[in-house]
């Protein structure tokens, strides 16, 4: 397995061969940084984790400070996601017994979400953005407790197979391949308040997006294709990105840090750009994954054996 | 003497040497795994954040320290060094969004000073940075791009006063304000060819109405009152009579009104509103530096330059209202004295908060035909030049009595129980100010602005220093019987032991004044997350006729989630609290015949408010005032 990745590296976050180095710049395009036997891959905002099967691989000079923080919580769940909260061991942890085969477990700026088995959706979190809530709290349900979603239930495309969240959007993929997002608008104003809201809405998108530099929507070329199957999603502090069945990879939100990995979008995109992949991938390789850290973003790619 | 420029430069090198300092402490203190305790200040902002600060601060240091002769030819630099500040520019720029994001997330009460800290650390080495590569330091620049820095140099310390409440005890506010100063002094010694102003289009010359202001003038000495320079329009569309008048007394001594908050007359639990005449005789808001004149106004937010937080929208409560923080001078014009003003404003928006560097909303142009107020703005320590033109009354440094509250929710009952702290009381972010009373507000707004009827955990002078105001002010109490005899609250000792002590006797629930009149004002709850229970449901506007319900606005799509403040200002508004139908008339009817006392508050006059009482405030014309909390 081969990783690509781009955007923020103070800390050299995104370089595997010497880590630690000290000040770095970012990477504003896709950019091999690792090839090994990777299996899992999780960036936080200064280091990266990468699990090879065997062993774990810290990125920042040492992470033991900042694991140090999570030392005292109940490791019934999976501390890592906790690791963006440090203020969380002041507080006593909160048990949540009667919650089926959760799957996934996600932590964004403002709540959680959690994926069961049979693709049921839960979230939880302040009480403040309901948006990223998708749901209205109420006295039997409120912000605080993990509730499922009954907009994410029978859908026309199958069970949620899949969740990501960062910042205040989350988003869930389901079997067919249908994309669905919400969340806070005000804290993410690239999708549109019309896509984007409290309440998952499908994300549609088609055609080549655009490879040139501006990002001013011209003559809406969408509609000469057909809408993309997604078959991956990643979301960061403030960009997202999605993989389609075609292994094309579209890329929406803030470039500040180059975490989209297209050059030519100076600030932000507030369109769906697709990344111009012939240009950085290697011969016979195809993306099979996308993840986003809170202002990078990497590829997960594999060789076709010949 | 050492010149300003020189003064400013030698204070930007030592803040980037402090910070570097500071952050190797925190380091080694993380090396020794000890615990953080000791070190209060950036501790809690981990350490790959404060090494990045770290960096940053030598990196300024790197950049400018060594070579003082070598002092920025931006033309000729080498392009190490360019890219060196490029990249500098950037982590700085990171760092400020790293911790803004932190605003949003906590409730602003609860949100770790480092990140305030954080934030204006990385400020301040921003500001280091902007000022020692400004190219006014180099005469062959064009005037409009010294003043585009000029612009970003500024806005770059204000958002840190604005937003993080410019936080560090080391650096902080004093550093800020003096960096002002020092700037200010450099601008006005300037030769007058550096910067050239950027005039401000001028096709409505012909409106003579119109007050011509330019932000980006260099108006070195404040105009003096008998100059001929305009003063705010006196223009009132609207009167509203006054029914129940407050009572008026003239120039009350410091012992006369303590002995008035002493006094309790049978029936009220506590002194009743009260106007005092004659308090702001001595101020030079009124007389010498005329704060009508907004060409002296401007001349003391550098040239209108400054910015401030202002609310957009009728009142806080609508949907559509919103935040946004703005140029001083581009809120006169635009909201204040503009022609357009009096019509509700116009144009696209400022700066929106939000956007620091997560790009724009675009121009949605959302606010036109909004009310621009600078509403609960801690003004005059913001802007410390202004603050020589008052007064503080010395009767804010009196001893009144708490409320005499019921004690039936037992020991937790504190006042803020009955008086939550709410979104609106963000400014308590000014943490320097919040232990010291009097705790000032300015209040500065064309006719029209309305701020609900809601109460405050402090009793508040409210000095009219230009312009009138209506107040309709509604007891604690409001709705209850209070002259009935189971409230023995009449004693002069009347504090809250001995109410309660004697509630508790009569086996009345004690908190059933608090809860009537929470029911008759119909006290908000939790909405979207903020405490709204210190705002009314009732508009008095509305219900008095003067005013159309307001619709909820439909293109308000991204407007009504008012974070641009974050966590600081918050979503004041309900999510869905309309001005509803459950509201029937009859509640109406009984709301009208609550007892109220209102008024007229005139220039130069004072309104006592006592604590907890719901007032309901309404701007006639241009108007500027000053509030006094204490306790």
């Amino acid at each position: 397995m081969v990783l690509y990745a781009t955007g923020f590296n103070a800390w050299n976050q995104l370089g595997f061969d010497v880590p630690g180095v000290g000040e770095s710049d970012d990477f504003s395009s896709f950019t091999c940084v690792l090839r090994d036997e990777v299996e899992i891959v999780r960036p936080f905002l200064s280091y990266t984790r990468v699990h090879d099967g065997h062993e774990t691989i810290h990125q920042y000079p040492s992470i033991h400070h900042l694991l140090s923080h999570i030392s005292d919580i109940s490791h019934t769940s999976q501390p890592n996601f906790l690791l963006n909260a440090p203020k969380a061991q002041n507080k006593p942890p909160t048990t949540f017994p009667n919650l089926p085969n959760i799957t996934h477990l996600l932590a964004h700026d403002t709540g959680f979400a959690a994926l069961s088995s049979t693709g049921q959706v839960y979230t939880w979190g302040d009480e403040r953005y309901t948006a990223c809530l998708g749901r209205e709290p109420t006295d039997e349900s409120p912000a605080s407790t993990p509730t499922p979603l009954s907009s994410l239930s029978d859908l026309p495309t199958g069970p949620i197979t899949k969740i990501a969240a960062g910042g205040y959007v989350l988003a869930a993929l389901t079997a067919g391949n249908d994309l669905y997002i919400w969340g806070h608008s005000g804290r993410f104003p690239f999708l549109g308040a019309d896509v984007l809201s409290g309440t998952p809405c499908p994300v549609i998108i088609t055609g080549t997006g655009t490879d040139t530099t501006d990002d001013v929507p011209r003559g809406e070329n969408e509609g000469d294709e057909e809408e993309k199957d997604i078959i991956d999603v990643a979301v960061g502090n403030s960009h997202i990105l999605v993989l389609t069945t075609d292994g094309e990879v579209f890329v929406i939100g803030q470039n500040g840090n180059g975490q989209l990995g297209v050059p030519g979008v100076v600030e932000s995109t507030r369109r769906w750009i697709r990344v111009d992949l012939d240009s950085v991938l290697g011969v016979g390789e195809v993306v099979t994954g996308v993840v986003a850290g809170p202002r990078s973003s990497f590829l997960v790619v594999e060789k076709l054996e010949q | 003497m050492i010149q300003p420029h020189e003064q400013l430069r030698a204070q930007c090198l030592s803040a980037a040497e402090q910070i570097v300092a500071e952050c190797a402490t925190l380091s080694r203190t993380h090396d020794d795994a000890s615990s953080q305790s000791s070190s209060p200040s950036l501790a809690g902002c981990s350490e790959p954040l404060i090494q990045l600060l770290h960096w940053q601060a030598s990196q300024l240091l790197k950049l400018y320290q060594t070579n003082p002769s070598q002092q920025e030819s931006p033309g000729t630099s080498n392009p190490d060094r360019e890219k060196t500040r490029t990249l500098l520019l950037k982590r700085l720029d990171d760092l400020i969004s790293e911790s803004y994001a932190k605003f949003y997330a906590y409730l602003f009460s609860e949100l770790p000073v480092c990140w305030r800290q954080l934030y204006t650390d990385a400020s301040i080495l921003k500001f280091g940075l902007l000022y020692l590569s400004w190219p006014a330091l180099d005469v062959s620049e064009t005037g409009s791009e010294t003043g585009k820095h000029l612009d970003e140099m500024v806005k770059t310390l204000d958002l840190a006063i604005i937003l993080a409440g410019a936080a560090g005890e080391a650096r902080g506010r004093r550093w800020i304000d003096r960096a002002f100063a020092l700037l200010e002094e450099i601008w006005l010694n300037s030769p007058p060819t550096s910067h050239t102003t950027t005039t401000t289009p001028t096709s409505t010359e012909r409106e003579p109405k119109r007050i011509k202001i330019s932000p980006t003038s260099n108006q070195p000495v404040p105009p003096i009152q008998n100059e001929p320079t305009p003063s705010f329009s006196t223009h009132e569309p609207f009167t509203p009579p006054v029914t129940r008048p407050i009572r008026r007394v003239h120039d009350i001594s410091f012992e006369d009104f303590q002995t008035y908050l002493d006094t309790r007359e049978p029936g009220p639990l506590g002194p009743l509103p009260l106007i005092i005449t004659g308090l702001l005789t001595d101020w030079p808001a009124l007389t010498t530096r005329p704060w009508r004149k907004p060409a002296y106004l401007l001349s003391r937010t550098f040239g209108g330059r400054r910015l401030v937080p202002i609310e957009l929208g009728r009142s806080y409560v609508d949907d559509g209202w919103g935040q946004q923080i703005v140029p001083f001078g581009e809120f006169l014009e635009r909201y204040v004295v503009g022609e357009e003003a009096a019509a509700g404003g116009g144009g696209s928006g400022g700066i929106r908060s939000g956007d620091l560097k997560e790009g724009g909303r675009g121009g949605n142009g959302g606010n036109n035909s909004k009310t621009g107020y600078l509403a609960q703005h801690p003004l005059l320590s913001h802007l410390p030049a202004l603050a020589r033109d008052i007064l503080i009354p010395e009767l804010c440094y009196t001893s009144p009595l708490p409320l005499p509250l019921p004690s039936s929710s037992s020991s937790s009952s504190s006042s803020t129980a009955l008086l939550p702290q709410t979104a609106h009381d963000y400014n308590g972010k000014e943490e320097d100010d919040e232990g010291s009373f009097p705790h000032l507000n300015a209040w500065l707004g064309p006719a029209g602005t309305i701020t609900p009827l809601h109460t405050d955990p402090f009793h508040n002078l409210l000095a009219q220093v230009v312009g009138r105001k209506y107040v309709r002010l509604y007891a604690p109490w409001a709705g209850t019987d209070t002259t009935h005899p189971n409230n023995n609250s009449s004693s002069s000792s009347s504090v809250a032991g001995t109410a309660n002590a004697s509630d508790e006797k009569k086996n009345k629930p004690a908190e059933s004044w608090l809860e009537t009149a929470a029911k008759t004002m119909r006290a908000r709850g939790k909405e979207g997350g903020v405490e709204m229970g210190n705002t009314s449901a009732w508009d008095v506007g509305v219900v008095e006729g003067w005013d159309v319900p307001p619709v909820g606005d439909d293109d308000d799509d991204d407007d009504d989630d008012d974070h641009d403040r974050g966590g600081l200002g918050g979503n004041r508004n309900g999510e869905e609290d309309k001005h509803g139908s459950d509201k029937t008339s009859n509640e109406e009817e009984e709301f009208k015949k609550v007892e109220f006392w209102d008024c007229i508050l005139d220039e130069g006059e004072v309104l006592y408010i006592p604590v907890g009482w719901w007032h309901y405030v309404r701007g006639l014309r241009v108007s500027f005032s000053v509030s006094f909390w204490w306790e």
